[in-house]
């Protein structure tokens, strides 16, 4: 068996699953699972944090190999997650041979729906928030507006290279804008609190939550601490936008600063 | 006051298939984050109507969003993040975070302090959620119910030795 690929595919497998918004226990695990088929196997170290991986392998009468992988730039792509998971249950369950579990992960597709799909699912969001929030007509066709203008807002600020941080800044901003805008068209007749808040919806930190307490719970501390100021970190960007925003644009646009 | 319930949870199912879209959630699976998205919203809303107050709702709904997620996650094969990721979403403070900075900005820093202690208090229950979730199905992780480990594929369950 060749012992640098089994290496290198586990690495693979790792840094994919970590890009794409794993647990780290997960990532843990699958590296486990995969390093675990040599033959000889002596040992196998795994350390997965949240912006990198660390492995070790040794067979019996060989050196030890070791790799580190840096891994920077964390979002979400579930599907990811679900193909690399398939790859490595098939590949440790002698289904296909390491080179192609090599070659199929590292042809993995990046993205499963278009852009265009993307952008809907952002009005989708803020129009199914709206009817959970007891909004009436008006306020849903408030947020199908602010949506439509926050996906713009989103498909932009990455289209500029925004930092994540400052993206959700820019978004928070562009939703405060686009809800004054929609309160100086409907009038008394909108909420503006039911609109705002189901149209930030598609930014809230959900994921970083979910993964801090499932990382905290396997006991990954170092993962569930960093997720958890990932979380305040995304929470603070949406609160500063919507801050700004409102204090921009209230008083220019509702005259006085009239806020309800 | 039906047709809102039921507006609610339609809204609901809508607001979580749209946010599976948006984290890439495998196209077979859309329709049962949905699902457990509905679900969520359901109980959700179910528990504003009998005065449980927002933090326990909250708990309530992410309770049980976590149950049908890790029972999901069991009947077809995937990983449990797929169906719990969306499942607490309904729950997820957004409208704390928001009246929090609302009234800071207009002044009035009682409803602030209030509003951001109430956010942080649905955070925690839906973390709270999750960990009694994850407990429970840990102590029940005996034959076919077992996560994480390769028995799907026939014949083979052994972990790796270290």
């Amino acid at each position: 068996m060749d012992t640098q690929l089994l290496m290198t595919t586990a690495m693979l497998a790792g840094k994919l699953m970590l890009l794409s918004g794993a647990e780290t226990y997960r990532v843990e695990d699958t590296i486990h699972h995969i390093l675990g088929t040599a033959e000889n196997l002596e040992y196998a170290e795994v350390l997965v944090i949240m912006t990198g991986i660390s492995a070790t392998l040794k067979i019996k009468d060989e050196p030890a190999i070791s790799l580190i992988k840096r891994v920077n730039s964390i979002g979400t792509n579930l599907s990811r997650i679900v193909s690399v998971n398939d790859i490595s249950r098939r590949y440790c369950g002698g289904e296909i041979s390491l080179e192609d579990a090599y070659t199929e992960l590292d042809s993995l597709q990046k993205k499963v729906y278009r852009r265009s799909q993307y952008s809907l699912a952002v009005v989708g969001i803020c129009v199914g928030f709206s009817l959970l929030f007891g909004g009436s007509i008006c306020e849903i066709i408030a947020s199908f507006a602010v949506g439509a203008f926050l996906a713009i807002c989103i498909a932009a600020g990455k289209l500029l290279k925004f930092h994540a941080f400052l993206l959700d800044i820019f978004a928070a901003i562009g939703v405060a804008f686009a809800t004054i805008i929609m309160k100086f068209i409907f009038g008394r007749h909108m909420s503006m609190d039911v609109v705002m808040i189901s149209c930030i919806m598609p930014l809230v930190p959900g994921v970083a939550i979910t993964n801090a307490v499932r990382d905290t719970l396997q006991g990954d501390y170092l993962s569930g601490a960093a997720r958890l100021l990932e979380a305040f970190l995304k929470a603070a960007g949406i609160a500063l936008g919507i801050g700004i925003g409102l204090a921009l644009f209230s008083g220019f646009i509702l005259n006085g600063g009239a806020m309800s | 006051m039906i047709i809102k319930f039921i507006a609610g949870v339609i809204g609901a199912f809508i607001a979580i298939y749209s946010f599976a879209v948006y984290i890439e959630v495998p196209k077979n699976y859309l329709l049962r984050a949905g699902l457990v998205g509905g679900i969520g919203g359901f109980t959700y809303l179910l528990s504003m109507e009998f005065q449980l107050g927002d933090v326990g709702a909250s708990f309530l709904s992410a309770l049980v969003a976590a149950i049908v997620a890790h029972i999901f996650a069991r009947l077809f094969k995937a990983p449990v993040t797929l169906f719990l990721i969306p499942g607490i979403l309904p729950t997820v403070p957004g409208a704390g975070m928001y009246r929090t900075v609302y009234y800071v900005i207009t002044g009035n820093e009682t409803l602030a302090g209030y509003y951001l202690i109430q956010t942080l208090e649905i955070a925690g229950g839906i973390a709270l959620a999750i960990f009694v979730v994850d407990s429970l199905f840990r102590a029940l992780q005996k034959g076919d119910w077992k996560q994480n480990s390769l028995t799907y594929i026939k014949g083979k369950s052994d972990t790796p030795k270290q």
